[in-house]
C-alpha cells in the first residue's frame, strides 16, 4: 500500500502520459499537449507566462518536445513556488 | 514565522470544495507532508536529519524500502540533497528527491510493463511485481 506522498509521486507521472500520449512520441509534449496540461492542471501558472514561454524554457534541448525529465523541471519550479506561496496565504 | 497549518487549511477547504485539479493536488501533498515533519524541531522550515530519517520512514516507506531501516544511507541521501551544506533540507532541496523518485519511478513502471506492442506500464516503484500493483495500459 503506497503512502499518500508516494501516490503523488505517481500522479505526476500519470498527469505527464495523459497529455504525451496524445500524439507522436509517447514521452513527448508537443506545444499543444504542454497548453492543454497547464490550462487543466496549473493554469495559474499561466497568469505570468503563456504556455508558449513555458515550452521555450522548459525544452532544454530545442528538440520541440517536452520529455519526462525536462517536464519535471516545470513540476520543481510550480512546487517551489507553491510551496513559497503557502506560507503567504 | 510562517505558518503551515494556515496553508493546510486553505487547501484542505479547496479540495473540500474539488476546485483543485489532480496536480495542485499531488503538489498540496508534497509541500504538507515535507512542513509535517519541518515544524517539529528547530527551523519550522527545513527538515533536520531527524525529521528527514523520520519522514523517509513513514512517508516514503515503500519507494525507499533498502534504505529506510539504514541510517548511513539516510544520511548519505541528504548529505547529497543539501546543496546548501547547513546540515538542514529546505523545500527547494526536498523537492529535487520527489523529482529523483519520480524518474525512477517511471522507469520501474516500463521494467514491469506487460511484454507486446504500444505503450503501457506495469507497477511503478516499491508496488511489487508486475500483475500486483496498479498497472496500466495505453
Amino acid at each position: 500500500m503506497l503512502t499518500n506522498l508516494e501516490k503523488a509521486i505517481n500522479n505526476i507521472i500519470d498527469i505527464f502520459h495523459k497529455y504525451s500520449l496524445k500524439t507522436g512520441n509517447y514521452h513527448s509534449l508537443y506545444r499543444n499537449d504542454l497548453k492543454s496540461l497547464m490550462e487543466s492542471e496549473c493554469s495559474m501558472y499561466l497568469k505570468e507566462k503563456n504556455a508558449d514561454t513555458w515550452f521555450t524554457e522548459l525544452d532544454i534541448n530545442s528538440d520541440q518536445a517536452i520529455n519526462f525529465e525536462e517536464f519535471l523541471i516545470l513540476v520543481i519550479k510550480i512546487a517551489v513556488a507553491a510551496h513559497k506561496a503557502s506560507h503567504k496565504e | 514565522m510562517p505558518n503551515p497549518s494556515v496553508s493546510l487549511l486553505g487547501s484542505v477547504c479547496r479540495q473540500l470544495a474539488g476546485t483543485m485539479s489532480k496536480m495542485e493536488q499531488s503538489l498540496d501533498t508534497i509541500i504538507d507532508t515535507f512542513h509535517k515533519y519541518s515544524k517539529e524541531l528547530n527551523h519550522p522550515d527545513t527538515l533536520t536529519q531527524g525529521e528527514f530519517k523520520k519522514l523517509v520512514q513513514r512517508d516514503l516507506t515503500n519507494f525507499l524500502k533498502e534504505q529506510k531501516r539504514d541510517e548511513v544511507a539516510i544520511g548519505k541521501i541528504m548529505e547529497d540533497l543539501d546543496s546548501s551544506a547547513d546540515k538542514q533540507i529546505s523545500f527547494p532541496e526536498f523537492i529535487m528527491l520527489i523529482a529523483r523518485l519520480a524518474v525512477a519511478s517511471h522507469e520501474k513502471m516500463h521494467e514491469n510493463a506487460p511484454p507486446g506492442k504500444g505503450h503501457s506500464h506495469g507497477p511503478g516503484l516499491g508496488e511489487g511485481h508486475p500483475g500486483h500493483g496498479h498497472g496500466h495500459c495505453h
